[in-house]
């Protein structure tokens, strides 16, 4: 029986402890929840079909986490679902001179440990599932997942300089859209 | 050289990983003492990073918890292998 480098890698194992992992990581790159559901039960059923010849051990979540990559990246193309219009760009909200356009409100001070309340999950959900997929993905692995740039680049076929410039836009759009709701909150 | 707030607003994820070049990072550095938009705008880069790390997994729907168990069960590994 294959090993995950902390005890042996049973099927019951495998629903306990990696079936949320790999149903949120595709809810959050796929932005719903069926397309999710899909995904997580190719991708388990693969897993336990392959768990005797899988040899990986310590390596086992690394190897999950391109294996639901990949299926959600085929899930999405089967579906053919292309982003709407132009997307938009939050250095567009500077002038000219590069001076900030609109006044940058301070939001509520964060306490030491964070703990997010039910409405900040939602929030900040619904801003994930708000961005375009080609920043989505790299968000969700990078600061969600929080995986190394190198490593992205190599499931999502994009240079480090590339991951790093979508995960900077879609920090920015994400910061754009939690500053939209602070600012509601606190008027 | 001075830094527009753009620029400042270009550099934050090499900023915040620590991976500026010591000149830029004075310049930037320079640049938040003296304006307050940008430090703001700085932090709530900061904090956003922050509140997804702070995001925690959601447990899977019951229904779909159910009808994955029976599939799996279904499947190589044998009908006593996800629990009851």
């Amino acid at each position: 029986m294959a090993e995950s480098g902390n005890g042996v890698l049973t099927p019951e194992r495998v629903f306990r402890d990696y079936a949320p992992r790999v149903y949120n990581l595709a809810r959050r790159m796929l932005g719903n929840d069926a397309d999710a559901e899909d995904v997580t039960q190719d991708v388990l059923v693969q897993v336990i079909r392959k768990l005797d010849t899988f040899r990986g051990e310590a390596a086992f979540p690394t190897w999950l986490h391109r294996v639901t990559v990949n299926a959600a990246l085929a899930n999405r193309r089967k579906r053919a679902r292309r982003e709407e219009g132009r997307v938009h760009d939050p250095l567009d909200a500077f002038t000219d001179d590069g001076h900030h356009a609109d006044h940058v409100r301070p939001w509520p001070r964060l306490p030491e440990a964070l703990a997010l309340d039910q409405e900040q999950k939602q929030l900040i959900e619904q801003a994930i599932a708000g961005l375009p997929e080609m920043y989505r993905d790299v968000f969700v692995l990078a600061d969600v997942e929080q995986m190394p740039n190198a490593e992205i680049g190599e499931l999502l076929g994009l240079s480090v300089p590339a991951v790093k410039s979508r995960l900077h836009r879609a920090r920015l759009m994400m910061r754009d859209a939690l500053s939209r709701y602070y600012q509601e909150r606190l008027q | 050289m001075m830094f527009s707030c753009r620029k400042v607003a270009e550099l934050l994820i090499d900023y915040v990983e620590g991976s500026l070049p010591e000149d830029q990072q004075s310049l930037l550095q320079r640049h938040l003492c003296g304006c307050v938009p940008c430090a703001i705008y700085m932090q709530t880069y900061h904090d956003t990073i922050r509140l997804t790390h702070a995001l925690p997994d959601e447990p899977l729907p019951p229904e779909f918890a159910a009808r994955l168990k029976a599939v799996l069960e279904e499947t190589k590994g044998g009908p006593e292998s996800c629990g009851k």
